[in-house]
C-alpha cells in the first residue's frame, strides 16, 4: 500500500509539472506564429496586386514598343514586289513579336502608279511564364505609297535644252543609240530615241545640231519646259529636299546601284553606277569615265572624256521645268570618243532602291482601342 | 512543492515581462507598419490618379496635326483630336464620301456627332482643315469609291462616311474626322478644396475626370523643334509642336501621422506626331 501510495503521489507531481510546462510556451508561441504568418501573407498579397499593376502597365507599354518595331522593320524591309494583299509579316522582337498587315486603300487604274496602303502593326506581348498566349496587345496604322521605282525612258539622251554635237568626221566615234543593250536578265526593251529634244525650227532654242545615220532623232514639238516636264520626273521634289539621297559626292565602282544627289557641278572620271542627280552641270572628263544608270541633271551635260561611256538613260536641262534655260549640253568633238546607249538593266539597278513603301507624312495611327 | 510553486511565479513574472517587452515592441510595429501601410495607399492613389491622367491626355494629344492645337494656357489645353482615318473617293451630293479604317464602333458612335473637323493632307504633306457643314454620317454609298479611275476600296470592318462639305478634298486623299477637346486643371466638384482634371468634348459639358491633383498641376509647351519648354503658349498657335504634361496626382486624405495628402510627380513630353 504504502508502495501504491508513493507511486500515486509520483504521477500527480509529473503530471502537475506537465501541466505548468504545456502552460505559456505552447499557447504563445501558436499566437505569435499565427500573426507572423497573417501579417505576413498580407504583404505578399499587397506585394502580389501592385506587382500586377505594374506588369500590366508595362506590358502595354512593351506591346506598343513591338509594335512600333514591327513596323519600322517593314518599312525598313526592301520590297522588289508589290506583296499580294493577303500578306502579313511577322516580326520577332525581345519580348514578343509583331504582325504587320498592308492593305491597299487605293487601286491605280494604272498598276505601274502609286497605291496608298494602311499598313498596320499589332504588338504581342509574350511572357514565357505564361505560355504562348499574348499577355497584351496594340495595334498601331501607318499609311503608306507604294512606288514602283520606274520611269518611263523616252530616249537615250532627253535634252530639254538642246544638244550641240560636235562630231568628227573622222574617229574617235561617237554613237547616241536608242536600242536596248543585250543580255538584260529581263530581256531586250523597246527601243527608243537617240535624242528627244524641242523642235527649235518651230519653237526656237537649241535643238541637236547634226546626227550621224545610226542615231534616231525626236524633236518633240513642244516648249523645252514642256519638255523637260514630259519626262515625268519631279525635278521640283530633289532639288528642294524631297528626296534622300544614299550620298551627297559621286561614288565609283559602287555596284549596289546607289543613290546619289550632288548640289552644285560635278565632274565624272571614272566608272560610276547608279542614280546620279547633279542641279548644276556635269562634266565626263579625264582618260576613261562610264555610268552605269540613270543620270538627271538641272543643267547641261559635258562629254569632255578621251572616252566617256553611259549606258542606261541622261535627262539634261531639267532646271527649264522651272522656267530656266540652262546653256545646250555638248558631245562629241576632237579626242572625244563617247558613247551614250539605252539599257533598261541599268535604268532598273539605278531605280530598284526606289521601289517599296514610303511612309506618307503626317499619316499615322496609333490611338485606336481596336483593330 | 513550495518552492517549486515559487519558481512558477518567478517564471510567470519573467514571462509576463518578456510578453509584455513584446507586446509593446509589437504595438509600435503595428501602428509603424500601419502608418507605412496608409503612406503606401496614398501614394499608390496620387501615383494612380497621375497615371490615369497621363494615359487619357497623352492617347489623345500624341495625335494631334499642325494647326491641331487651338487654345494654351498654363492650365488648359485645347486640341482637335482624330478619331477616324480614311480615303476620299467620290462625291454624294452635297457630301464627300469616305472610306474609313476599321476601328471600335463605339468610337464612331460617340463621336461622330461631336466632329468638328475634317482634315486632309495636301500634296505638301500639309494638312487643310474645315468644318463640315453638318455632322457627317455613314453611308453605304461604295460607288463613289468604286466609280473612281483610281479606286478606293472599304477595308473589311471599315465603314464608308458622308461627310457634308464643300468639293474640296481631292478623292484619294488620306484625311481623318477631328473632335474639338479641351482639358482643363481647376477646382474640383468631387473632392472640394482640392484640384481635378476636367476635359469637355466640343462645346458640351465639362466634365470631371479625375482628382485630386496639386494646384502646380498644369501644361508646358514646345514650339518648333526647340527643346525649350515654357509654360506661356507662342501667340502663334500652329507652331506649338507638343506639350509637357505637369501632373502632381495627390491621395484624397492625409497618410497617418502626416498633415499633407501624399504626391507623386509625373512629367511628361508628349511631340505631336502627325506634323
Amino acid at each position: 500500500m504504502a508502495l501504491n501510495a508513493t507511486r500515486t503521489a509520483t504521477k500527480q507531481k509529473m503530471a502537475l509539472e506537465g501541466r505548468a510546462e504545456r502552460g505559456f510556451a505552447l499557447p504563445f508561441t501558436i499566437f505569435m506564429v499565427t500573426l507572423i504568418t497573417i501579417m505576413l501573407a498580407a504583404s505578399f498579397t499587397r506585394a502580389a496586386s501592385e506587382h500586377l499593376v505594374a506588369s500590366s502597365s508595362n506590358a502595354s507599354l512593351s506591346a506598343l514598343s513591338i509594335a512600333e518595331s514591327g513596323l519600322q522593320a517593314f518599312f525598313g524591309d526592301t520590297f522588289t514586289v508589290r506583296p499580294a494583299e493577303t500578306d502579313s509579316f511577322r516580326y520577332n522582337t525581345v519580348g514578343g513579336y509583331a504582325w504587320v498587315s498592308p492593305d491597299i486603300m487605293q487601286r491605280p487604274a494604272d498598276t505601274l502608279q502609286n497605291f496608298i496602303y494602311v499598313v498596320r502593326s499589332v504588338g504581342h506581348v509574350i511572357e514565357p511564364s505564361q505560355g504562348s498566349v499574348p499577355v497584351a496587345r496594340r495595334t498601331i496604322a501607318q499609311f503608306a505609297r507604294w512606288q514602283t521605282g520606274s520611269m518611263n525612258v523616252v530616249g537615250a539622251f532627253v535634252a530639254p535644252n538642246g544638244v550641240i554635237s560636235r562630231f568628227a568626221a573622222t574617229p574617235p566615234p561617237v554613237f547616241v543609240l536608242g536600242n536596248d543593250v543585250t543580255g538584260c536578265p529581263a530581256g531586250i526593251a523597246p527601243p527608243v530615241w537617240s535624242f528627244r529634244v524641242p523642235d527649235a525650227d518651230s519653237i526656237g532654242g537649241v535643238e541637236v545640231d547634226t546626227i550621224t545615220a545610226t542615231m534616231t532623232l525626236e524633236e518633240q514639238d513642244d516648249w523645252p519646259q514642256t519638255v523637260a516636264l514630259g519626262t515625268g520626273v519631279d525635278w521640283n521634289q530633289i532639288v528642294t529636299g524631297g528626296f534622300i539621297a544614299d550620298y551627297g559626292t559621286i561614288q565609283y565602282g559602287d555596284l549596289t546601284y546607289p543613290t546619289q544627289l550632288i548640289i552644285g557641278d560635278a565632274t565624272v572620271n571614272s566608272v560610276g553606277y547608279g542614280l546620279l542627280m547633279v542641279t548644276g552641270d556635269l562634266t565626263f572628263s579625264g582618260g576613261f569615265a562610264q555610268w552605269n544608270g540613270v543620270i538627271l541633271v538641272g543643267g547641261k551635260v559635258d562629254f569632255n572624256a578621251s572616252s566617256a561611256f553611259v549606258y542606261g538613260t541622261v535627262i539634261s536641262g531639267l532646271n527649264e521645268q522651272f522656267g530656266v534655260s540652262p546653256p545646250a549640253s555638248a558631245i562629241g568633238g576632237p579626242g572625244f570618243a563617247t558613247r551614250i546607249q539605252y539599257s533598261s538593266c541599268s535604268v532598273d539597278d539605278a531605280l530598284r532602291s526606289l521601289t517599296g513603301f514610303v511612309p506618307l507624312p503626317n499619316a499615322r495611327v496609333d490611338n485606336w482601342a481596336t483593330y | 512543492m513550495k518552492s517549486r510553486a515559487g519558481f512558477t511565479l518567478i517564471e510567470l513574472i519573467v514571462t509576463m515581462i518578456v510578453v509584455a517587452v513584446l507586446g509593446t515592441i509589437f504595438a509600435q510595429m503595428l501602428v509603424q507598419d500601419s502608418r507605412f501601410v496608409s503612406k503606401l495607399e496614398a501614394m499608390v492613389e496620387a501615383r494612380q490618379t497621375a497615371r490615369a491622367a497621363l494615359t487619357t491626355i497623352s492617347v489623345e494629344t500624341r495625335m494631334v496635326s499642325a494647326g491641331g492645337v487651338t487654345e494654351a494656357t498654363p492650365a488648359r489645353v485645347g486640341v482637335i483630336v482624330p478619331f477616324a482615318w480614311g480615303v476620299a473617293c467620290g462625291r454624294d451630293g452635297s457630301s464627300t464620301v469616305g472610306s474609313l479604317i476599321p476601328t471600335d464602333s463605339m468610337m464612331f458612335a460617340s463621336s461622330f456627332t461631336n466632329t468638328s473637323s475634317v482634315n486632309w493632307i495636301n500634296a505638301a504633306g500639309i494638312y487643310v482643315s474645315l468644318p463640315p457643314a453638318t455632322a457627317p454620317v455613314l453611308s453605304t454609298n461604295i460607288a463613289a469609291c468604286t466609280a473612281l479611275a483610281d479606286t478606293v476600296r472599304a477595308l473589311p470592318g471599315g465603314q464608308l462616311v458622308a461627310i457634308p462639305m464643300p468639293d474640296l478634298m481631292p478623292a484619294g486623299s488620306v484625311f481623318y474626322l477631328g473632335e474639338s477637346v479641351s482639358y482643363e486643371f481647376k477646382a474640383s466638384s468631387l473632392i472640394p478644396t482640392r484640384w481635378g482634371l476636367w476635359r469637355q468634348d466640343g462645346s458640351g459639358a465639362w466634365d470631371e475626370l479625375l482628382a485630386p491633383f496639386d494646384t502646380s498641376s498644369g501644361f508646358a509647351y514646345y514650339v518648333g523643334v526647340n527643346d525649350t519648354v515654357d509654360t506661356n503658349p507662342p501667340a502663334l498657335l500652329p507652331s506649338i509642336s507638343g506639350v509637357e504634361l505637369r501632373l502632381v496626382g495627390e491621395s484624397q486624405l492625409n497618410p497617418e501621422g502626416l498633415s499633407a495628402p501624399e504626391e507623386f510627380q509625373l512629367e511628361t513630353r508628349i511631340t505631336f506626331v502627325n506634323r
